[in-house]
């Protein structure tokens, strides 16, 4: 997630951030990879039943391009459009300059999500 | 009218009903432990290992898994069925890449079913150096399918859990 989360720092996960809500566009999350401590932090970019793509680096959502103002370079992705499931949505971290496929990235349950960052 | 003897007669005889009864069950939960942490010793290696006595450490990992073993892995399109002597073999010839491996397992949540099954949802971490030099450090979920054959949990099915679908 960088540059907005760099490396080696240190935060909160605050659980209770969709306790009554569901996690929105843009929300930076926190994704339970693996057991009870391991976690991924990436963004959310679309939402359940929508349709993603990347296209010369620009984020098309439902055959719209989306502005990301948290990207201030220009990179070069390009993925074939591809239907979000029901009860999911599709996250991607902010660091878009390294290579599409050394990129982990996709779509996760809403179940995986346990929180979001505090700061 | 029931004398009081034999309601403490029979709340004893329930009470090590129950207690026989959680025993065996964590008595099963212990011996799935013991086959993970069997498992994460037997393929670990380090560089100052001797080669015979590893690769006679990795021949043991047969003894985990049952005759027929699945392993699917979604992210990689992957399910395939292998018998003990495969997977023996399989993981010798991954195993040789690496000159420092540790596989280990963290968070096992072991629910037990009927008739000698059981399934458990755990971490595996797994950390190295290649040969080549290049370092290896991954985490996944892993979902496994075990059952008791002659008293011994064996492995019958393993599946990485994909988290990230892209």
């Amino acid at each position: 997630m960088e540059p907005t989360y760099r490396n080696g720092r240190f935060n909160f996960c605050w659980r209770l951030s969709y306790l009554f809500s569901d996690p929105e566009r843009y929300d930076v999350v926190i994704i339970r990879l693996a057991g009870e401590k391991v976690v991924l932090l990436k963004r959310v970019v679309a939402l359940g039943r929508e349709t993603i793509a990347f296209r010369h680096g620009k984020l098309i959502v439902n055959g719209q391009e989306l502005d990301e103002p948290y990207i201030s370079y220009s990179y070069d992705w390009n993925l074939e459009p591809r239907q979000i499931e029901k009860e999911a949505v599709y996250v991607v971290g902010d660091n878009r300059q390294v290579p599409m496929e050394a990129h982990y990235f996709g779509q996760t349950s809403v179940k995986r999500i346990v929180g979001t960052p505090l700061w | 009218m029931v004398r009081p003897k034999w309601i403490i007669i029979g709340a004893l005889i329930i009470g090590l009903g129950v207690f026989g009864a959680y025993h065996f069950l964590q008595s099963d939960k212990r011996k799935i432990k013991k086959q993970f942490q069997r498992l994460s010793e037997w393929v670990s290696k380090e560089p100052r290992d001797d080669r015979l006595k590893w690769m006679l450490k990795v021949q043991k990992i047969r003894r985990l898994f049952a005759d027929n073993c699945t392993v699917t892995d979604e992210s990689r399109s992957m399910s395939r069925t292998y018998s003990p002597e495969e997977i023996h073999a399989h993981a010798l010839s991954v195993l040789s890449q690496f000159s420092k491996l540790t596989l280990d397992f963290y968070d096992l949540n072991i629910t037990l079913l009927q008739e000698g099954k059981a399934e458990v949802l755990l971490t595996a971490m797994v950390k190295g150096k290649c040969r080549t030099g290049a370092d290896l450090q991954d985490v996944y979920e892993v979902g496994c399918a075990l059952q008791k054959v002659e008293k011994e949990w064996l492995l019958k099915d393993i599946e990485v859990i994909e988290v990230l679908k892209r």
